[in-house]
């Protein structure tokens, strides 16, 4: 698991009570937040921060047309705060053979394309990604979490 | 209820170990105390998360009916060989019906699953370069840069503002990413860039698009075959815990859209346009899966009434399939409402089956299912045939809501 962790991601974490079971992590091994972070939210509000990059690449993916693993109706915003359920590979009543390849295909092409935009990938990132839409019920936070968790310019 | 408590305590068992956390439980600086109070709700609470329901009525073509309810629990563990491409789970599911007796499904299943995934491996040593981060000593993989999307540093400023483009606030500020792209994708291409209502560049996703074809590991001209093995253990019974068997074994699984491409074609000519216009029927199949299990029966009381309690453990054969594909459509554009068609088979044979058990005709059983599904959920189902535990073959129609808890 990557070491690297953002500053939105921490923050999510904290208000979620989901349990991030797939991370390794020790306090030797922590790492600040990307240097890149482009907003901080300061106000009293708390706005929604800026995500990271490859955050906004991974809903790019997900509704790209060569993909088509949400509608292509569904904004930024309702991407990242909605379900894992809005994945294609959840909507269906998939046998458990073919639904378990789906979400593997789903992690490898993923991270296929994001290397492919030029990020760097952790070895263990695929796992984590189908760890991340394995369950309906989990936020997409979650899978945006670990992909800026696993992968960096 | 001789038969409830080997039931109960493997089922003991194995729901213990799901609800443990894993030991590689987030533990954060400072966040011990929150990460155990949240392992502490998990243990509690944990259950419902992983649970999927699905209530449904079910009438046999013999005139009789129940009510009952599909399940599927999950639970998976930490990953064992931390290279990204094995998992272990625990699962379990089936159909819990009102009235077991005319329920055309009486299998439940719970087993601990390991997955070895992408056997046919795509990771060449040459696919990627790999580098150690000294600050957090954590080993990254990237591709080369001749094999990535975006070599021109222009392209890649037109997709950064693509990006900037998808979570900009306001007409005005799209309008400002899209024309700054628009004037570079001319300068680089000497073509015009365009957008479409639901905010695509459909100019830059063909130009992905391209790649994903050419470069995916999944389509090299066609497309490639994808399979992982799984090595399970674990149990069948029916509801009443009176047919048991524990079985073990091992298969192959995937997906391979080359061998859908006569039924691609036949539903092409009959829905009359070529792309699938709902998403849930883009990319459907074919999934494929076979495999071997080696199946202590000792406890299967229906099997040792036909067998007179001898070759209690067998070996079984198994294969499967699952396809999906848009069928037709009512109406045009956003008014369309798409239909689709779903289709399972499964396919179950025991290996060197003694002659009660051929007698009985039931070294071999198979389940076929089809499903018509309309975009609200609403489905028309028929199966035909019957799985291992299933008593006789069973055809019935099915009519339900798909929906999850």
């Amino acid at each position: 698991m990557a070491k690297k962790k953002s500053k939105r991601a921490k923050t999510a974490k904290k208000k979620s009570t989901k349990k991030k079971s797939s991370k390794k992590r020790s306090s030797s091994k922590k790492t600040k937040k990307k240097s890149k972070k482009k907003a901080s939210a300061s106000s009293a509000s708390a706005p929604t921060p800026e995500p990271e990059d490859e955050e906004v690449d991974t809903y790019i993916f997900c509704r790209h047309p060569k993909s088509k693993y949400i509608p292509r109706s569904v904004s930024w915003t309702e991407f990242r705060e909605g379900l894992v359920e809005q994945m294609r590979f959840h909507q269906l009543d998939m046998p458990d053979p073919a639904q378990k390849t789906e979400i593997e295909l789903f992690a490898a092409r993923l991270d296929k394309y994001l290397l492919g935009l030029g990020y760097a990938g952790t070895e263990g990132a695929r796992y984590y990604i189908r760890g991340a839409v394995g369950e309906p019920t989990d936020p997409m936070q979650n899978l945006l979490d670990v992909v800026a968790e696993n992968y960096r310019p | 209820m001789k038969h409830f408590e080997p039931f109960a305590w493997a089922l003991l068992a194995l729901g213990l170990l799901a609800l443990t956390p894993s030991p590689a439980l987030a533990q954060e600086e400072g966040e011990v105390e929150e990460s155990a109070t949240r392992a502490a709700f998990a243990k509690i609470f944990g259950f419902s998360r992983h649970l999927r329901l699905e209530p449904r009525a079910v009438s046999t073509t013999g005139g009789d009916s129940t009510v009952g309810l599909d399940f599927e629990y999950k639970r998976r563990f930490a990953d064992p060989a931390e290279r990204g491409d094995v998992d272990l789970y625990f699962e379990a599911s089936g159909f819990l019906a009102a009235d077991e007796a005319v329920s055309p499904e009486r299998q439940l299943e719970g087993k601990l699953r390991l997955h070895v995934i992408d056997l046919a491996s795509h990771k060449r040593a040459d696919d990627f370069q790999t580098f150690v981060d000294p600050e957090s000593d954590t080993s990254y993989r990237r591709l080369p840069e001749q094999r990535q999307i975006y070599q021109d540093p222009r392209l890649k400023q037109v997709r950064g503002l693509y990006r900037k483009y998808q979570i900009a606030d306001g007409d005005e500020e799209r309008r400002k990413f899209f024309n700054q792209a628009s004037l570079l994708w001319w300068e680089i291409t000497g073509e015009e860039l365009t957008e479409d209502d639901d905010g695509f560049w459909p100019e830059l996703d063909a130009y992905e698009g391209d790649w994903m074809e050419k470069e995916s590991e999944f389509r090299k001209g066609v497309s490639m075959p994808w399979f992982s093995l799984e090595v399970n253990a674990g149990i069948e019974t029916d509801q009443e815990f009176g047919d048991l068997q524990y079985v073990g074994g091992a298969r192959v699984y995937g997906k391979w859209a080359t061998l859908g491409v006569p039924v691609d074609f036949l539903l092409e000519a009959i829905r009359g346009y070529a792309v699938p216009r709902d998403y849930l029927n883009y990319q459907g199949g074919p999934y494929l899966w076979a495999g071997f299990d080696f199946v202590d029966a000792s406890e299967n009381e229906a099997r040792k009434a036909v067998t007179g309690n001898s070759d209690e453990t067998f070996g079984r054969f198994s294969a499967g399939a699952y396809y999906r594909n848009e069928l037709f459509s009512f109406g045009e554009g956003e008014e369309a409402e798409p239909v689709a068609l779903e289709l399972t088979w499964e396919f179950y044979a025991e290996l060197d089956a003694p002659s009660a058990i051929r007698a009985a005709d039931s070294d071999q059983t198979s389940f076929f299912k089809a499903a018509v599904i309309f975009e609200d959920g609403l489905f028309l189902e028929y199966k035909d045939g019957r799985k291992p535990l299933d008593l006789i073959n069973t055809s019935a129609v099915a009519l339900g809501w798909r929906f999850g808890f």
